[in-house]
């Protein structure tokens, strides 16, 4: 445009009219007015399209600043994940605490040293075995066998190390937010052991401590690591059917596992001596150690069941813990309650001990749906889990079975119920809709609509899981104890059975040391062999 | 100046035929005005090629939705990690606080007769499971829902967890109902972290009835506790009723000194005054002392434990480096209260009876922890001390003072929780650390009540010492009338109270299977006397029995 103004202007000058040269340069005049204007409405838009008028910022600079706080946000929910996990790992490990006091309360006096230690080297041991081969069976990779992972052993391969600098990265952080394989390992450690745990009080007060120790190594570095490989880690039994089976938390994967593990053990064993001629003899010694147990287990179910969610970044996990929480208290309460008053129907005494295994009956029955159920589920599904545990408990009483803690009957039987309540009770419309590990959406199909016709094959997955574990876990546990039985190594002499154990093998020989405090006037009881209802001290000889 | 020349222009073409000279004059003008022209184009020219500049300016790509689409992304992200901070916060607290059930039970027993323990621990988990199913059915909708904010007194909407959220009908796929988008604390997250207090409360009272109340009858009144007294008390004050705007301030009562600790100690004094006290209590005190001294002590430490859920917690969030330092400092009190409260009253009980109480100490540390609990979020640190101080002689006092009445509380549950509970929400407006008594925070935490123009609220300490006043009086009234009637009701149909045979033989071998708590071996009666203590021993043998 210009350059045709200064032709114009060329022109102009060739053709000397004084008249047309005013002509023209008014034209031109008029023509720069236009170009002026327009130009100044181009530079206005270009204006208004600036992110601000002070500072101008690049494509580089935003992608940059993005980048920047995508990264942040990505290293808080690693932190975030890092921080719920590894709290709700210590609350499961004070479960121990719980499993500790609660089994030597219920134990005979005499023997309670001997329970506090398997539940010390139970942790022990199995730290070790989990660190050696179980976390590398569980959840190593499968090179899809889906049998058994193969990776990871004694924590090997958790993170890459450069060779020149020593800078050490974790594996599975390719940036900075994410959950490294520690806080995997931590975490499921807690299950582990707790799971291992669940035996110990099955078994006790007649099993050879050596013995029980070798075992609880199988039983954390293998018997369960295969069953969590199968499930937890990917393995056959989590796509079978199409649809897979479904357990939040392990009642199944953790307790049933336990649970049928302690009931071979215990019939391997056969029942202390005298326990159905004496049963006076075998009362809880010490029930507010018991009551304390129970509490602390409560108090470490809400890691076991809101940790896991295995994550804490985002607010529909948030809500889905909250709902976990929320379901798990209102299952042991109603189990505890349901218990209690189904006890006190039938022995018109209140059993202190049945209202604490009922509180745990509740809690192992909803740990497997407690994230896919609604409230009144959960309601629903304490109460159908105190019934299994008193069921079940009567019939092995019944079969002269010998559980010292029911711990087959709480985690046993209520972790099968807690199994298949998690597949009925699931909160997908009817049985058509099938929400399982989704949480609050439903299990959908690749377009995203829901899937249909699944509820049948959620169910049948769940019994399949019930079953392998039963065999498996069933048939390794029967198979060492009866091995150990026919080798001797299983049972203590009968002798040490009467004297008991902390005075036969401990040091020092008794776990209470209470007769140096000066008492008042004290009538003490007659010897062994309380007649119940006959009035007597507390304190019974 | 353009539009100076266009006039010129314009004039030019009406005046007829112009001059030559007049032309020679236009045309020097117009020259100089075509020069000006240029230049001022060559530097507007600049100036776009300037906006032009592909360096320097937005790229064609990054157009308004991909910008907004960016920065929504981000929030998001961002709403969801608060609504996930908040729900591990809570639920990590709430666990802490239901864990001071243990502590509750593990006190309670130890300071009862062997005799009884059983049925202490009993009362403790019956107590928990019942009062869990009365928050699930009616507690809850009374406490928190939507109608008390409107009416003022109470809700009516959430029974049985119903209303939680909704369930889109054709796909059946749930929404949590607050939780509009991801970001957000589910109703469900109040539901549990309330029903730890709301079962705390409750249990508060079974320690003023130990040893003495029949069973049924304590777990009938913990449902009525649950469902109604503690709800509607909370419905008024937490729940945004009418003491929520009470006065124009309000009362403040961060975590409860009134609302939890005052109810459950107000009903637990009408409890055991009802009740009457334990047969022989005052006529052979020592038989009287706590059995099992480690577990009074296990117990403390429990409750203590949990206390940082119940204080800290009761920011009700963490979302913000704000609320952060809020809890920071609410641990802060918490633990200072605590223990000042506690060495108080063990010197106090020194200089009084010049033996070491370890169940003194215990209940010194309880005091500081519920004196504290009212104020902890708007006071600092040097009046936490403060608070504590003063606590553990209103505890020991109300203590003397009981006995004086013979009124008998087995584990003293009236003076820690309802006199120091008192004295905590006076505590809480007293020294709130807005300056002087002009200026008021409550609430408002580390900022001042303000005006709607942001500027502080001046004049309003009176007001909030009112307020405060107001709420002690209210729970006092409402819960102590109504625990009283209950029991006084229940007393009359002969239901409260054990009959003597069973109150001498003790509840566990008239009740109980197995008949007792402990089975072990009987301590010797050596003549072994620790004199310094009081009691003098750990574990007390049972009294001999019929």
């Amino acid at each position: 445009m210009m350059k045709t103004l200064a032709a114009l202007l060329c022109l102009a000058a060739a053709e000397p009219t004084l008249k047309e040269e005013v002509e023209l340069l008014r034209k031109q005049v008029l023509a720069q007015r236009d170009l002026y204007e327009d130009q100044q409405a181009l530079i206005a838009e270009l204006k208004s399209r600036r992110l601000q008028t002070s500072t101008w910022a690049t494509q580089a600079e935003l992608t940059a600043q993005v980048a920047a706080l995508t990264a942040v946000d990505q290293s808080m929910g690693g932190a975030m994940d890092s921080m719920w996990m590894c709290l709700c790992g210590a609350l499961v490990m004070f479960m121990h605490a719980g499993f500790g006091m609660l089994e030597t309360g219920c134990c005979r006096e005499k023997n309670a040293s001997n329970v506090l230690m398997k539940n010390l080297v139970n942790v022990c041991v199995g730290t070790l075995g989990w660190w050696s081969i179980g976390w590398a069976i569980a959840y190593g990779a499968q090179n899809g066998n889906g049998f058994i992972g193969t990776t990871g052993w004694f924590g090997v391969d958790f993170y890459t190390q450069d060779a020149t600098t020593g800078v050490i990265t974790p594996v599975t952080c390719n940036g900075d937010g994410c959950q490294s394989t520690m806080l995997s390992w931590f975490f499921q450690w807690a299950f582990c052991t707790a799971g291992a745990t669940i035996v110990s009080g099955g078994v006790a007060e007649r099993v050879k401590s050596p013995t029980y120790a070798l075992y609880a190594f199988f039983m954390a570095g293998f018997i369960y690591p295969v069953v969590v490989a199968w499930t937890w880690g990917g393995g056959w039994i989590a796509n079978v059917l199409d649809v897979g089976y479904m357990d939040f938390a392990g009642s199944g994967v953790v307790h049933l596992t336990g649970g049928v593990s302690a009931l071979m053990g215990t019939i391997v064993l056969g029942p202390r001596k005298g326990r159905f001629d004496n049963p006076d003899e075998f009362d809880c010694h010490n029930l507010p150690l018991v009551v304390f147990g129970t509490f602390a287990l409560w108090f470490g179910w809400y890691g076991f069941n809101p940790g896991s969610t295995l994550g804490m970044h985002d607010g529909a996990t948030g809500a889905m813990a909250a709902q976990v929480a929320m379901n798990t208290t209102l299952s042991a309460a109603t189990g505890g309650i349901t218990v209690f008053l189904l006890r006190y129907a039938i022995v018109r005494k209140y059993d202190v001990g049945a209202l604490c295994n009922g509180i745990l009956a509740g809690l192992v029955s909803i740990t497997a749906g407690c994230g896919n159920m609604e409230c009144g589920s959960a309601f629903a599904t304490g109460l159908v889990g105190a019934l299994v545990y008193q069921l079940s408990s009567m019939l092995l009483q019944k079969l002269r079975i010998d559980d010292p803690v029911d711990a087959s009957p709480v985690h046993g039987f209520c972790g099968i119920w807690g199994c298949l309540a998690c597949a009925l009770f699931d909160w997908g419309k009817g049985v058509d809709h099938y929400h399982g590990w989704s949480g609050w959406g439903c299990m959908a199909n690749t377009d995203g609509s829901c899937k249909t016709g699944i509820g049948g094959s959620a169910i049948g997955a769940q019994f399949i899981m019930i079953i392998m574990i039963i065999i498996w876990a069933g048939g390794l546990s029967g198979l060492t104890f009866f091995i150990l039985k026919v080798t001797g190594l299983l049972r203590i002499s009968d002798e040490v059975e009467d004297v008991g154990l902390d005075s036969h093998h401990h040091s020092p020989p008794k776990a209470y040391s209470l007769s140096g405090c000066p008492t008042k006037t004290v009538e003490v009881g007659a010897a062994t062999g309380v007649v119940p209802g006959e009035p007597k001290g507390a304190w019974a000889a | 100046m353009f539009r100076k020349l266009v006039t010129l222009v314009s004039l030019a073409a009406v005046h007829g035929e112009p001059s030559e000279a007049e032309l020679m004059q236009e045309l020097t003008m117009l020259q100089q005005a075509v020069a000006e022209q240029q230049r001022t184009i060559l530097d507007q020219k600049a100036e776009l090629e300037e906006y032009m500049d592909h360096s320097r300016r937005l790229q064609v790509s990054v157009n308004e939705t991909y910008y907004s689409n960016t920065i929504a992304s981000l929030q998001a992200t961002d709403y969801g990690f608060t609504g996930a901070i908040d729900s591990a916060w809570l639920c990590l607290c709430g666990a802490l606080v239901m864990f001071m059930h243990a502590g509750f039970a593990m006190l309670e027993t130890g300071s009862c007769r062997a005799k009884n323990a059983s049925n202490v621990l009993m009362k403790n988990l019956v107590n928990v499971c019942v009062g869990t199913l009365g928050w699930w059915s009616l507690g809850w909708a009374f406490a928190y829902g939507a109608e008390a904010k409107t009416n003022g007194f109470i809700g009516a909407s959430g029974f049985f967890g119903l209303d939680f959220y909704t369930q889109d009908a054709t796909t059946g796929v749930i929404t949590p109902v607050t939780c509009n988008s991801d970001g957000c604390q589910s109703t469900m997250l109040s539901w549990f972290f309330q029903w730890a207090f709301c079962t705390a409360g409750a249990t508060i009272v079974s320690g003023g009835v130990a040893e003495r109340v029949k069973s049924p009858t304590y777990a009938a009144y913990a449902f009525c506790m649950t469902t109604f007294i503690y709800p509607v008390i909370v419905a008024w004050s937490w729940g945004g009723g009418w003491l929520n705007s009470i006065f124009d301030v309000g009362y403040m009562d961060f975590a409860g000194s009134g609302i939890v600790h005052l109810t459950g100690g107000v009903s637990a004094l009408a409890g055991t005054v009802v009740l009457g006290p334990r047969k022989g209590r005052f006529v052979n005190p020592e038989e009287f002392e706590a059995h099992n001294l480690p577990l009074v002590v296990l117990g403390t430490f429990a409750l203590w434990f949990g206390w940082y859920g119940f204080n800290p917690g009761s920011t009700l969030s963490m979302s913000s480096g704000n609320m952060g330092a809020l809890a920071a400092q609410v641990a802060m009190n918490t633990t200072l209260s605590a223990a000042t409260g506690g060495i108080m009253v063990f010197l106090a009980r020194y200089a009084i009876f010049g033996k070491y109480d370890v169940g003194g100490l215990c209940n010194g540390i309880l005091a500081g922890l519920v004196s504290i609990t009212a104020g902890c979020g708007n006071m600092e640190s040097g009046c936490a001390v403060a608070t504590g101080f003063v606590g553990a002689l209103v505890y020991q006092g109300s203590s003397m003072l009981l006995q004086k009445l013979k009124i008998d509380d087995p584990v003293d549950a009236v003076p820690v929780h309802g006199f120091c509970g008192i004295w905590g929400v006076l505590a809480a407006s007293l020294f709130d650390w807005g300056s002087g008594i002009n200026y008021y925070h409550g609430w408002s935490g580390w900022g001042c009540m303000e005006n709607p123009d942001g500027t502080c609220r001046p004049n309003i300490g009176g007001s909030a010492v009112g307020a405060n006043i107001i709420l002690v009086l209210m729970v006092i009234v409402w819960a102590g009338s109504l625990s009283g009637i209950a029991f006084f009701l229940l007393k009359l149909t002969g239901m409260l109270r054990i009959d003597e045979d069973t109150e001498a033989m003790g509840i566990d071998m008239k009740s109980h299977s197995p008949p007792k708590a402990y089975a072990m071996s009987t301590p010797a009666a050596t003549g072994v006397s620790a004199s310094e203590h009081s009691p003098t021993k750990a574990y007390a043998a049972p009294e001999t029995t019929v």
